[in-house]
């Protein structure tokens, strides 16, 4: 028992030379009776003390602050800006993709439909890129082709075009340059479903997939339309109405990698000589 | 004995800022968030080993003391002491969830590949000690967050937990021989 005694007395007076900044060793060698047994001790409490905290971010604390302060003046808290981050990384990035696929889909499902001329099933297959014969003057040299059509969803990384009946995917290319009818310069935010585009490309790995030279936006759109027959009673014609589809906008970003720094350190806080313990603590139960 | 409320009018400020934040007074949640904001991160981030997490978990936080502040009952012990028993218990509800989830990146939290050799050892063993301090009870893991993370002596620490300092030593024995019975099994140097 007196043994015990004597071996915490040392283990807290070792603990303190550790936080004065000595070493294991040298505290080890001032306890030799008890060296063996302070030993693992010392060397847990250094490795922990060893260890440096990553700071939090600047962002994440002013966002923090945000959402706090939103509460608090009643505009209600921001939501959380990583609300799933317990979901791994990889697995929202699939996620991210498989709804814009999906989305994508959709449209072409619509588009498809909307023609008259081709089925659902067909308008998914264009959609997901699979080689089929078309022909045309989609067909253009190996230094790019000319496609005529109408957006019908557009995303961040290019837009699907009806054309001729097939639905195409044209993807965006690092020199993408975009005109008005007029050859002007124009965004490529002012791109949207519904509109009538001349699109200078070159062909992908597939006859659906096409990289963006120039997409010139305001051209009269020529897909020819199938024209009624004369008749005696006029029918009303099916007209192609495009899909509009919102085009995704989550994009993963990526953050600067932390760089351990120094340990926070805190002021410290109050000591209560004659606390009586807390009665009502407020704790959300999870 | 390092004492934050030792000078006179300390605790009735410390009071008064509670009584600011309950009448939702913008200016006493500032300086409520500047004050406790990184502590509540350490203490977060030792328990999950993921800055982005513990950044998320840390935000919740406060927004949760807001929710419940009117229900806090002011009687010496620090506001902080309350903060860490909502951070332990959203830290717990994150923890649940996760491990439903069974693979979970190395580098999640740590914001992509680790750029160094050292970095991703760090990364290594920051995911090894939060998986330690996840076996301690939630006194051991804030007397050792308190002590060894951030340094503070055991009179702050005591005042910290409302315990005399005998009881924070005998914590404290408790969990360095726990977590070094854990880090050694787990092959980090201790």
């Amino acid at each position: 028992m007196l043994m015990d005694r004597e071996f915490r007395k040392g283990l807290d007076e070792c603990l303190g030379r550790l936080s004065r900044g000595d070493d294991v060793r040298s505290c080890l060698e001032a306890y030799p009776k008890y060296a063996e047994r302070l030993e693992p001790y010392l060397r847990a409490a250094s490795t922990l003390r060893g260890l440096s905290v990553p700071r939090p971010s600047a962002g994440a604390q002013q966002s923090a602050r945000r959402r706090l302060l939103n509460a608090v003046t009643g505009d209600g808290p921001l939501p959380r800006a990583g609300g799933l981050t317990w979901v791994p990384a990889p697995l929202l990035r699939a996620g991210t993709v498989a709804v814009a696929l999906l989305m994508f889909m959709i449209a072409a499902i619509g588009a498809s439909a909307a023609l008259g001329g081709g089925d659902a099933v067909n308008g998914v297959l264009n959609a997901l890129h699979l080689p089929s014969p078309i022909g045309g003057d989609k067909h253009g040299d190996e230094e790019g082709v000319e496609l005529r059509g109408r957006v019908i969803s557009v995303s961040r990384f290019g837009f699907a075009l009806l054309s001729e009946g097939d639905v195409l995917f044209v993807r965006y290319s690092d020199d993408t340059k975009f005109e008005d009818a007029d050859g002007e310069p124009i965004s490529r935010e002012e791109l949207a479903p519904g509109m009538d585009v001349f699109v200078r490309a070159t062909p992908r790995d597939t006859e659906r997939y096409f990289d963006a030279r120039f997409v010139r936006i305001g051209e009269a759109h020529p897909t020819p339309t199938p024209e009624p027959e004369p008749t005696a009673t006029p029918e009303p014609t099916a007209t192609a109405e495009p899909v509009i589809t919102p085009a995704p906008t989550a994009q993963p970003t990526p953050e600067p990698t932390p760089t351990p720094t120094e340990k926070p350190r805190r002021t410290p806080p109050p000591s209560p000589t004659d606390t009586p313990a807390p009665t009502a603590d407020v704790t959300p139960s999870p | 004995m390092q004492d934050a409320l030792a000078f006179p009018g300390a605790r009735d400020a410390e009071a008064e800022l509670i009584e600011r934040a309950k009448a939702s007074d913008r200016a006493a949640w500032d300086e409520i968030f500047d004050r406790h904001y990184e502590p509540v991160f350490v203490f977060v981030f030792c328990r999950v080993g993921d800055r982005a997490a513990a950044e998320d978990l840390v935000a919740d936080v406060f927004v949760e003391a807001w929710r419940g502040i009117r229900g806090f009952d002011y009687r010496g012990v620090p506001l902080i002491s309350w903060l860490y028993r909502i951070a332990r218990n959203l830290t717990a509800d994150f923890l649940r969830k996760r491990s439903r989830v069974k693979v979970q990146a190395l580098e999640d939290g740590w914001s992509g590949i680790p750029h160094t050799e050292d970095q991703a050892e760090l990364i290594v063993v920051w995911q090894t000690v939060a998986a330690a301090f996840r076996k301690l009870t939630g006194e051991q893991q804030l007397v050792l967050v308190s002590r060894f993370v951030e340094g503070l002596t055991l009179a702050e620490t005591a005042a910290l937990l409302g315990k005399k300092e005998n009881a924070i030593k005998a914590l404290e024995f408790r969990a360095l021989r726990s977590v070094r019975r854990i880090l050694g099994g787990q092959g980090v140097a201790v």
